[in-house]
């Protein structure tokens, strides 16, 4: 087992400003009064200390209670984020989830937007035209993806956004939370097809509040407590331990 | 070695150069998609205020430059690729904070699309002004060609500085207010409605204090006087150009990376 993803003593907090002036002329107003104020900040601990490998072929669920973090972590993995203290290893080309349709442009059609997202997931004209014909099955879009973008419904964004980034050839996946959206018969078929990429030995990372979803599909579960790592192992007691957080 | 590979890899955004040349081919797509109105739109701006600017300098301050017309075209349609320039640098970075939330991106991606679509809008209006040069009858000098460099310098100016501004606008939102107050001030105070030789001996320096000075002094230079690009200009638009372009380095391998969370 080859290890992609090593997080090795990964710590991470924000800065919160309190009072932050945000006009250069309310700076320029304090220091007539001869004070340089820049208001007042705290910091907010997200991650304390942690530690993991995720290894190649694994299909990993991360749960935690709101805010505890499982966002601001995979930031850190995609490289959003970099952490305070501790590092990060990839290797692989990630295709991060975090939001689909993002990077999408309203004017553009769907089947120009399917260019512009592989290209911000790093992909280039050749290597997404290959793959362009799975893509546009997939989203079961019709004639649809030749119009704009912004005539489409939120459902038609989120299948576009979907299918780009799993036909795509990235090694590694990350979803969060992105299975809540879209209609039944969809989630299903991005379930299906998420099982299907780990199947040909993708990595794949979700992040889920869904105790059946981790039990069902994943290899390993994740779960964040209070900033630390409260458990790491098999998917069943994982989800048990998940729900006895109350 | 290393320093000058990861100059490049940063300035130019290797790293995403697929996403670059998708969201030039975008925004030129856009514009151009009504074919010829969306020319005839991107040249109107500057077109019309050539215009003015020829009325009333011209007719009502009676200012003696001969073919004023080409004069003040030559100078207003790079000076609109510069406002255009800075303008988009300083919203780029607030105005696609949710995609760089998103997805790892370098900060400077979309200054550099926007700054490529505003040089290529840039080039497709200089046939109009060779229009207008020809129809007036100015004969066109082979020292013309010295546009390029300095338009290649103004670009890198540009590029640099709205970088930095987009930076800044990050923790200051009255910085565009400011801005438009600046650039308002610039204009007048950069040789672009008048030659530099009709400033009094004693202000001189303003064309030397101000970035864009002795770049729009040397556009008037090469192309309305047809002379040679002197060496002394050619320094000292370098020189700026080099200065923005090495804090613009330093700035955005040193802080830029953090400025996410603040967005």
């Amino acid at each position: 087992m080859r290890p992609v993803i090593q997080a090795i003593n990964v710590s991470k907090s924000f800065t919160n400003w309190m009072d932050r002036p945000h006009s250069i002329k309310k700076v320029l107003i304090n220091l007539t009064k001869g004070k340089l104020d820049i208001g007042q900040k705290s910091r907010v601990t997200i991650l304390d200390n942690v530690s993991f490998n995720i290894n190649e072929g694994e299909f990993v669920g991360i749960m935690g209670k709101n805010g505890v973090g499982k966002s601001t972590l995979l930031k850190l993995l995609s490289g959003i984020y970099s952490p305070d203290k501790g590092m990060i290893r990839t290797s692989g080309r990630i295709a991060p989830l975090l939001e689909l349709g993002a990077g999408f442009s309203d004017e553009l059609t769907g089947y120009e937007n399917i260019f512009l997202n592989a290209a911000i997931l790093g992909y280039g004209r050749a290597r997404t035209k290959e793959k362009l014909k799975q893509i546009i099955e997939f989203t079961e879009l019709g004639d649809h993806i030749y119009k704009p973008i912004r005539n489409y419904s939120s459902g038609m964004v989120v299948r576009l956004g979907f299918s780009i980034a799993t036909h795509l050839e990235s090694q590694i996946l990350f979803f969060d939370e992105v299975l809540s959206v879209g209609d039944l018969w969809f989630q299903q078929k991005c379930i299906d097809k998420i099982r299907e990429l780990h199947r040909a030995g993708r990595t794949v990372v979700l992040v889920t509040h869904s105790p059946d979803q981790v039990r069902n599909f994943c290899t390993r579960c994740l779960v964040f407590n209070n900033g630390k790592l409260g458990f790491d192992g098999n998917p069943d007691e994982g989800a048990k331990y998940y729900e006895g957080l109350g | 070695m290393m320093f000058v590979s990861n100059f490049f890899r940063s300035f130019l955004c290797l790293d995403h150069k697929f996403v670059v040349f998708h969201l030039v081919l975008r925004n030129l797509k856009l514009k151009y998609r009504r074919s010829l109105f969306g020319i005839v739109w991107s040249l109107l701006g500057p077109g019309l205020s050539g215009f003015v600017y020829y009325f009333v300098f011209k007719y009502v301050v009676k200012m003696d430059i001969e073919n004023y017309l080409v004069f003040v075209l030559s100078g207003v349609l790079p000076w609109g690729f510069v406002t255009n320039s800075l303008t988009s640098g300083l919203e780029t970075i607030v105005g696609n904070h949710t995609l760089f939330n998103k997805i790892p991106l370098r900060l400077n991606v979309f200054n550099l699309s926007e700054n490529v679509t505003h040089l290529v809008n840039l080039l497709v209006s200089i046939p109009v002004l060779f229009f207008f040069s020809f129809v007036t009858g100015h004969s066109l000098s082979i020292n013309s060609l010295y546009l390029l460099p300095i338009l290649f310098m103004l670009f890198l100016l540009t590029y640099s500085v709205g970088f930095l501004l987009g930076i800044v606008f990050v923790y200051f939102r009255d910085l565009r207010h400011i801005m438009s107050i600046v650039l308002q001030v610039l204009f007048y105070l950069t040789p672009i409605v008048y030659k530099t030789d009709m400033i009094p001996e004693q202000f001189k320096m303003i064309v030397y204090l101000n970035p864009f000075g002795v770049f729009f002094d040397s556009i008037h230079q090469v192309y309305y006087y047809g002379n040679a690009l002197s060496l002394n200009a050619l320094g000292i638009m370098a020189s700026w150009s080099l200065f923005f372009v090495l804090v613009f380095h330093f700035v955005s391998t040193g802080v830029s990376r953090r400025i996410v969370e603040d967005l």
